[in-house]
């Protein structure tokens, strides 16, 4: 079928999931590109960033490499994580990554498939858990599936915002998108932070009213698991993630979500 | 994988630059699409890390490498929430 047909029976059958996120990300990485993605045998050496900004994330280590080529969603690959130690790391500075942690807004959209799992995964890292009081931007499942997230400056009491528990849960052995809108300005403290899973806006709302950090993250950003750290990889599989380092608007989250939700059969 | 352990650095050290060679690391990878090998894309270059936990050196490995490795029941750090 042509593009135009495509796109007239795509209008005529209602389905108008948008063919591509909208455009302004600081960083892309689509599972199904496998263009963009280099491999030895099955473990993932490098995924290559698709928004322009060269942001790739790179393995040099074997055992912590992911697979890709293993497994699909809607009939995409996906790439798929262990649940014990891998990750994949920007090769950019952590200055890079600054945004997701200090008073910048944020949006981060991630489509990923969780196995079923009794304890906690972590999909993003930026610190040095060593170390308190640092920058961090955590996106944690939580061992009985609920989500949480963590923005700002990291210390013995908490973040500058957060949200310790989710009213929604990670499904087991489920596809599913889930989006972090990161606002640390906003007048309303509880507002600083909202999270949907797939098209719903969880209830749950910030807690926290601390001040935002101003340095360089430790590290640059890691993707399905902890730099430093073990047994916190994700027990599961990354479809695609897209980062913005702006605040969308509604209508634009809506956007991506559809096409993520379109694209994944999700 | 399973965590074994080490007594020194060294004795790690050893063991894996063994194993890397046997390897025959730096592997460059292949794009994934294509089947070329990619030389400006991230090579492997080592098999695993390490922790040095209690004085003693822990990794995870694959079975397939852990002849005469001892298991360990110590664990790597995991941060605060």
């Amino acid at each position: 079928m042509s593009p135009i047909l495509g796109i007239i029976a795509s209008a005529i059958s209602g389905n108008l999931a948008p063919s591509s996120p909208v455009a302004g990300y600081k960083a892309w990485y689509d599972a199904s590109d496998t263009g963009t993605i280099t491999v030895s045998g099955s473990n993932v050496t490098q995924w290559n960033d698709k928004s322009g900004n060269a942001l790739n994330l790179v393995q040099a280590t074997s055992s912590k490499q992911p697979l890709s080529g293993t497994r699909t969603q809607n009939g995409k690959n996906m790439i798929d994580y262990d649940g014990t130690d891998d990750v994949l790391t920007s090769n950019a500075a952590s200055s890079a990554w600054k945004f997701l942690t200090d008073a910048t807004g944020s949006t981060f959209f991630m489509a990923i498939y969780a196995d079923t799992d009794a304890t906690g995964w972590q999909i993003t890292d930026v610190s040095n858990g060593s170390v308190a009081n640092q920058p961090s931007y955590t996106i944690y499942k939580n061992p009985n599936d609920t989500g949480f997230f963590g923005k700002g400056t990291n210390n013995p009491s908490g973040y500058s915002w957060f949200i310790s528990n989710t009213t929604q849960t990670f499904t087991d052995n489920a596809a599913q998108y889930w989006t972090v809108v990161s606002d640390p300005t906003n007048g309303t403290a509880a507002n600083r932070l909202k999270i949907y899973k797939n098209t719903t806006l969880d209830s749950s709302t910030n807690a926290q009213t601390g001040t935002s950090s101003t340095s360089n993250p430790a590290l640059p950003l890691s993707l399905g698991g902890l730099q430093n750290y073990s047994g916190d990889s994700l027990d599961g599989a990354i479809c695609e993630i897209i980062i913005y380092d702006s605040i969308l608007s509604a209508t634009d989250v809506t956007n991506n979500q559809a096409y993520l939700a379109n694209k994944w059969g999700i | 994988m399973n965590l074994y352990e080490w007594e020194t650095l060294a004795d790690f050290n050893n063991w894996h630059d063994n194993l890397c060679t046997l390897l025959n690391y730096p592997l460059y990878p292949v794009n994934q699409l294509t089947g070329e090998t990619d030389f400006n894309s991230q090579p492997t270059t080592t098999y695993t890390s390490y922790w040095e936990i209690e004085n003693k050196i822990i990794a995870f490995v694959e079975q397939k490498y852990a002849d005469g490795l001892t298991l360990t029941n110590l664990q790597p750090p995991k941060p605060e929430r």
